[in-house]
């Protein structure tokens, strides 16, 4: 087995497909190695982004997620099944994590984090991915990484369409910019999987090309996809100067003392 | 002058909007959602929708930056959405 940052030979064997121009460098799979990512919750978009991570050799990847598993999450919800219908989701999903790959370290929390939680996994984190199906939840999230200076990443959906918002504290937006009051809440949203799955994964693309130093991350942005009509827009989204979140928040990538490379 | 009007978020089947607007040269984003929705175009989507104008992201509904639109420019009304 190899330490934090080097890899054996086995694991370079497993990444061989992800390393080469215009994708990963040797470094930039270290960087992965060594790295931690928190996605909550892991249902529809966090579920394909926490098993993307893992796949591409993410050290460590915390999940969080509460309640046990019910047949409508199935429609979307891909590190469920059958068999796990009546079971807790965390350790269901993680279960089904550390199958794909032996290499990296997946933890799961049964529950959805409070303030306090949320900041100090945040501490933890070198990024997180922020996936619930409440505004107070993701609001929670963006105030635990900007106090702790990490990227957010949020990817959310309803129907056939989602958005997907890349955060950097300090250097861009943060979500309580772009969402100064609490929009409602919809518990019984509909959504179709393909679109979960599809926001979900770029979730976890935009991640590793933080963490592994790789292209042009969206930072400050917003992929809208508008899966009704097919069309896909960006958005450059503007930063509150008082926003009572992030306005003091330090640009630690312009220190050079930034989570990211 | 023409503008394109884009529900998008939730309940973006469900808008009963024009597709196209037409304002005269020097509208403004409230210019639009006037001639889109009246008077009241809070009643009908809620403050928090973000409000999206040549993708540049201007506010919400409940405060924006009500910015000059040119001919052909996309203004789209995104109803904020979570999921899980």
């Amino acid at each position: 087995m190899s330490d934090k940052t080097s890899l054996s030979n086995a694991e370079w064997e497993r990444y061989a497909r992800q390393i080469g121009p215009a994708v990963l460098s040797r470094e930039g799979q270290a960087r992965l190695k060594a790295s931690t990512v928190l996605v909550t919750r892991v249902g529809g978009m966090g579920g394909p982004a926490a098993q993307a991570l893992v796949m591409a050799g993410v050290g460590r990847v915390i999940i969080a997620h509460g309640g046990a598993m019910i047949s409508p999450d199935l429609n979307r919800q891909v590190l469920g099944s059958e068999a796990g219908i009546g079971r807790l989701r965390a350790e269901h999903f993680a279960e089904r994590l550390r199958e794909l790959n032996r290499f990296v370290a997946v933890e799961s929390v049964d529950h959805e984090p409070d303030d306090a939680e949320a900041d100090a996994l945040a501490r933890r984190c070198d990024l997180l991915i922020s996936c619930p199906p409440t505004f107070e939840e993701r609001l929670r999230l963006n105030r635990a990484a900007v106090a702790a200076g990490k990227p957010l990443i949020d990817a959310a959906q309803w129907g056939l369409g989602g958005t997907l918002i890349v955060l950097e504290p300090g250097r861009t937006a943060c979500l309580a910019c772009v969402y100064p009051t609490e929009p409602p809440f919809e518990e019984f949203f509909p959504v179709v999987g393909a679109i979960s799955s599809a926001i979900g994964s770029l979730a976890a693309l935009e991640a590793i090309k933080i963490l592994s130093g790789t292209g042009v991350p969206m930072l400050g942005k917003m992929l809208v996809y508008d899966g009704f009509r097919g069309v896909p827009s960006v958005v450059e989204l503007r930063r509150n100067p008082n926003c009572p979140v992030c306005a003091n928040a330090l640009d630690r990538s312009a220190a050079g003392k930034g989570g990211t490379p | 002058m023409k503008i394109r009007l884009v529900i998008a978020g939730r309940g973006y089947d469900a808008a009963q909007t024009p597709d196209v607007v037409e304002l005269s040269d020097g509208a403004t984003v409230a210019d639009a959602l006037a001639a889109a929705f009246g008077p009241d175009a809070i009643g009908q989507l809620a403050a928090s929708t973000l409000v999206i104008a040549a993708g540049r992201h201007l506010g919400t509904l409940g405060d924006y930056e009500n910015v000059p639109l040119v001919d052909d420019a996309e203004l789209m009304l995104l109803q904020p959405v979570a999921g899980g």
